[in-house]
C-alpha cells in the first residue's frame, strides 16, 4: 500500500517562483506520508533531495520498511523506493520493526543507509539496535552489513564523515551521548564505544540528551543536541569542539526552544474510526544542518506539534564565525532566501 | 441536595429526581464540554446528593429516547427500570454511579451520579479555624494558603474558582460538598489545584474538583487522607491524586487525562475507589522515575469503569510502571480490582530511561508486586509488557494470582497478551 501522496490542505501560501529566490511554506507536506514523519534526514544528490525519516505508523498497522523520498526543490517530494521492505524480511531477524532515526550518507562514491530497529515480537520495546546498509545508487537496492546483528544497542545514530577521513558515528542512550568510529567498507566500529555526554563531563548542565547531529565548518565542529524541560519544554543545544573526538563545549544559550502553547494542535487529515489521531509524539528533538539551494546551509527538523502529526520543516541556519550558531527566523510558516 | 446556579451549565441532557419515602426532590445536573479534540466524550454532567438508608433515583433523558442503560461500576449490581425517556435504579449505600445510555467503549454523554454519606460535623461558618465558603461564586487566586489548624470548607452550591496550597503546615482540611474549578488557569501552566508540601495530616473530603490545568491532587509529607473526592480533568496532565507517605486515598472517584492514582511515596492505600481513565495515563502509576527507595503500597477493591486508552505509548496500561530513577520500588499489592470497559493494554511494568527521572546506570529496579484478584472484562487489543531495562535494572518476583484477562485467567507470558522479557526479569509467577 502506498501511503504518499498529498490530501492535505496547503499549510500556507504557495507562491511563484521566482529566479535567485528559494520560497517555501512550512510546514512541507507534498507528498510526503500524510500521517507525518519525524527524525527527518535531507542528502542533496545528482540535482535532487532525498529524504528518509521516522514514518509516523499508519494507524492499526505496522510500518512498512525505509522509505525513500526525492524532491527537485525541497518542496514537492514523491515516494521513490522502500529501501528495505518489512514483509521480505525474516520474522526472526533482529531489525524488522520500528525503523527509526535513518540517515543516507555518500561515502567514497557509495551510498549508506542506516537505520534502527528491533524485532517487537523478541524484544519488544526495549532499545533499537544499528544497523547499516550499503548501496551503489542513492535509491538502491541496498545490502544490508548488519543482517546478523546489530552494530549496537541505541538509537538516533548520526553518521559523520570527519575531513581527516575517519567516519564518526554519535548516537543517544539513556540519555547520555556515545560516540565510535565507523569501518563502513567492513560494516564494523573501528573503535569500542564510549560515552562522550553526560552528567560526568556536562555537571548541572547535563539534562536527559537526545539526537546528537554533527557537522563541521572552518575546522570547528558543531553538536547539535536537544532536551526535556519541565512544563513540556524542549531546548535544542548545541557544542562546538575543535576536533571531533571533543571534547565539546555547550554554548550558553539555546539555538532553539520549544513550548507546549506553540504546539501545532490542528489535525491534518481524517483518521480511521477508533482513532482519533495519530499517536502524540510530544517533542521535539531532532535537527539537521543540510546543504539546501544556492549551497547555503539550512535546518531540518519535524514541526512543532503536540498533538497532530509532525511534518518537515527547513528553516535557514547560519555560522556566525565565531563559533556560533543562529538561526535567523525561526518557527516562521513563510520562508524566502535570495540564492548567491 | 445542594443549591446549583446560573454560575455553571444545568445539564440539558439529563435531568435527575431522588425519592425517599415519598418525598421527591429534584438534584441539580451540572454540565461539562469536553475541552480537547482528543477526549471521547463530548460532555459529562454529574450531580450529587447526600443520603442514608434507601433512595430511589430517576434519571430522564432529555434528549432522546432511552434504548438501553447501565449503571457502572459493574460490582454493584444496581438492576435499572426502563419506562419511556425515564430510568430508576435503587442505592442503599452510598458511592459513585456512571449511568449510561450507550453501548460500547466511548461514551458520548455520560452521567455520573456523586451519591454521598451525609456531611456530619460540619464546621461552623463564624470558628476562627474556618474558612467558609458558601453557596455561589468565589475568586481565591491561584496560590490560597492554608495555614496549620486551618479548616476550609466549601459547602454544597459553592463554586470556588482557584487552587489550594499549604507548606510545612499539619492538621490542615479542606471538605465539603462544593466545587473547586480551574477553569480560569491556561492549560498545563498553573499550579496544581490543591498542592500540600511537607504536611502533616490534611484531609481533603467530600468536593468535587473541575477544569483543573494540571493535577488536581498532591499532596506531600504524610499521613494525609483524601476522601470521597470526585476529580475530574479533560487535558493531558490532569492527574488525579498523590498523597505522600503513609497517605490513603478512599471512596473517590476520577475522570482525569493523566494517571488517576500515583503510587509515588511509601505506604499510600487506595481504596473502594471508581475511575474512569480517559485516553492518556493510568488508572494506577508507580511513578517515573525517584532516586529514594519507594515501598509498601496497596491498592483494593477499585473498579476501573472505563479505560480510553488508544495509543501505544508505555504510559497507557490499567497498571503502569516506567521506572527511570535510581531507587527500588519494592512491595505492591494489587487486589480485588475490577477493570469494566476497556481494549487497551493492562500491564506496563518495565524500568526505562525517561525525561522525567534521573537514570543511574547502575539502579533502579522494581521488585516484588503482586496483583491478585483482577478481572479485566474486556478483551486487550495490545500485549502488556513486563520488563526492565538491562541487568543492573531488572524487573523480579511479580506475581499475577488469579487474573482473570476476557473470562481467561493469565497462565504464563504470552507475546501476544503477557510480554515478559526474559533477559531483565526473575521469578514472574502465574498462578
Amino acid at each position: 500500500m502506498v501511503i504518499a501522496g498529498s490530501e492535505l490542505p496547503a499549510a500556507a501560501e504557495t507562491r511563484a517562483p521566482v529566479e535567485g529566490v528559494f520560497a517555501w511554506a512550512n510546514p512541507i507536506t507534498d507528498g510526503l506520508n500524510r500521517y507525518g514523519q519525524k527524525d527527518v534526514h535531507i542528502l542533496a544528490d545528482a540535482g535532487n533531495w532525498y529524504l528518509v525519516a521516522t514514518e509516523m505508523r499508519v494507524p492499526a498497522q505496522e510500518k512498512r520498511g525505509l522509505v525513500l523520498y526525492r524532491s527537485p526543490d525541497l518542496v514537492h517530494w514523491r515516494e521513490v523506493s522502500l529501501l528495505f521492505d518489512r514483509e521480505t524480511i525474516p520474522a526472526d531477524s533482529w531489525y524488522r520493526d520500528e525503523w527509526l532515526a535513518p540517515e543516507i550518507h555518500q561515502i567514497n562514491g557509495k551510498y549508506f543507509a542506516l537505520f534502527h530497529c528491533r524485532n517487537n515480537r523478541q524484544r519488544p520495546y526495549r532499545l533499537p539496535g544499528f544497523g547499516l546498509a550499503v548501496a551503489d545508487h542513492i535509491e538502491g537496492p541496498y545490502r544490508n552489513l548488519t543482517p546478523d546483528r546489530p552494530l549496537y544497542w541505541g538509537n538516533n545514530t548520526n553518521l559523520f564523515a570527519a575531513p581527516d577521513g575517519r567516519i564518526h558515528l554519535y548516537w543517544d542512550r539513556d540519555g547520555r551521548i556515545y560516540s565510535a568510529e565507523l569501518d563502513p567498507e567492513k560494516g564494523s566500529l573501528k573503535t569500542e564505544p564510549g560515552e562522550i555526554l553526560g552528567p560526568a563531563t556536562l555537571g548541572k548542565q547535563f539534562r536527559f540528551l537526545d539526537a546528537p547531529f554533527v557537522t563541521e565548518r572552518n575546522g570547528r565542529y558543531y553538536m547539535i543536541t536537544s532536551s526535556f524541560y519541565a512544563g513540556y519544554i524542549i531546548r535544542v543545544r548545541y557544542l562546538t569542539a575543535s576536533s571531533a573526538d571533543g571534547p565539546w563545549t555547550m554554548a550558553a544559550e539555546p539555538l532553539l526552544t520549544f513550548i507546549e502553547s506553540e504546539a501545532d494542535s490542528t489535525l491534518r487529515m481524517p483518521y480511521p474510526p477508533g482513532y482519533s489521531f495519530a499517536p502524540p509524539t510530544q517533542v521535539i528533538f531532532h535537527h539537521q544542518i543540510f546543504r539546501g539551494p544556492g549551497g547555503l546551509d539550512y535546518l531540518a527538523y519535524h514541526s512543532s506539534e503536540k498533538y497532530s502529526e509532525p511534518h518537515l520543516v527547513i528553516e535557514p541556519i547560519k555560522f556566525d564565525g565565531a563559533g556560533g550558531l543562529v538561526v535567523p527566523a525561526p518557527k516562521q510558516p513563510q520562508h524566502s532566501v535570495s540564492l548567491p | 441536595m445542594y443549591p446549583g446556579d446560573k454560575f455553571i451549565a444545568p445539564s440539558h441532557q439529563y435531568k435527575v429526581e431522588v425519592l425517599q419515602n415519598g418525598r421527591m426532590q429534584e438534584s441539580f445536573v451540572y454540565l461539562m464540554h469536553a475541552q480537547h479534540y482528543t477526549n471521547k466524550s463530548e460532555t459529562a454532567s454529574f450531580t450529587g446528593f447526600d443520603f442514608t438508608g434507601r433512595v430511589t433515583v430517576r434519571v430522564t433523558r432529555l434528549t432522546e429516547d432511552i434504548g438501553f442503560c447501565q449503571v457502572l461500576p459493574r460490582s454493584r449490581g444496581i438492576a435499572v427500570r426502563l419506562a419511556g425517556r425515564t430510568v430508576e435504579f435503587e442505592l442503599d449505600r452510598p458511592g459513585q454511579f456512571s449511568v449510561e445510555f450507550e453501548r460500547g467503549l466511548r461514551i458520548r454523554h455520560p452521567l455520573f451520579i456523586f451519591a454521598n454519606p451525609p456531611d456530619v460535623d460540619v464546621p461552623r461558618p463564624d470558628d476562627p479555624r474556618v474558612t467558609w465558603f458558601g453557596p455561589g461564586v468565589h475568586e481565591i487566586g491561584e496560590k490560597f494558603v492554608i495555614p496549620s489548624g486551618q479548616t476550609v470548607y466549601l459547602a454544597g452550591g459553592a463554586y470556588v474558582k482557584g487552587q489550594f496550597f499549604s507548606e510545612n503546615a499539619q492538621k490542615i482540611t479542606i471538605r465539603g460538598r462544593g466545587i473547586l474549578s480551574g477553569e480560569q488557569f491556561p492549560v498545563r501552566t498553573a499550579h496544581y489545584m490543591i498542592t500540600f508540601r511537607n504536611v502533616e495530616q490534611a484531609l481533603v473530603e467530600g468536593i468535587t474538583l473541575i477544569h483543573p490545568p494540571t493535577h488536581n491532587i498532591r499532596l506531600t509529607g504524610r499521613d494525609h487522607v483524601v476522601r470521597n473526592v470526585k476529580l475530574f480533568g479533560w487535558h493531558f496532565s490532569t492527574d488525579g491524586a498523590s498523597t505522600g507517605s503513609d497517605g490513603m486515598i478512599e471512596d473517590s472517584f476520577m475522570h482525569v487525562n493523566d494517571d488517576s492514582i500515583m503510587l509515588y511515596e511509601n505506604n499510600t492505600s487506595a481504596r473502594r475507589c471508581v475511575i474512569w481513565q480517559m485516553e492518556n495515563g493510568a488508572p494506577f502509576q508507580f511513578g517515573w522515575g525517584g532516586e529514594e527507595d519507594r515501598s509498601g503500597h496497596h491498592a483494593s477493591d477499585i473498579d476501573v469503569i472505563r479505560v480510553e486508552s488508544e495509543w501505544d505509548n508505555e504510559n497507557e496500561a490499567v497498571f503502569c510502571a516506567i521506572h527511570g530513577g535510581g531507587g527500588t520500588k519494592s512491595d505492591y499489592l494489587f487486589e480485588n480490582i475490577r477493570i469494566d470497559n476497556a481494549d487497551w493494554r493492562m500491564f506496563s511494568i518495565i524500568t526505562k530511561p525517561n525525561r522525567w527521572g534521573q537514570w543511574n546506570p547502575e539502579a533502579g529496579a522494581i521488585r516484588r508486586v503482586v496483583f491478585r484478584n483482577i478481572e479485566f472484562y474486556g478483551t486487550p487489543r495490545i500485549a502488556s509488557l513486563i520488563m526492565g531495562h538491562d541487568e543492573k535494572h531488572p524487573v523480579t518476583d511479580v506475581t499475577f494470582d488469579n487474573v482473570i484477562v476476557g473470562g481467561k485467567k493469565l497462565a504464563g507470558a504470552d507475546p501476544d497478551v503477557i510480554a515478559v522479557d526474559p533477559e531483565t526479569t526473575r521469578n514472574i509467577v502465574f498462578k
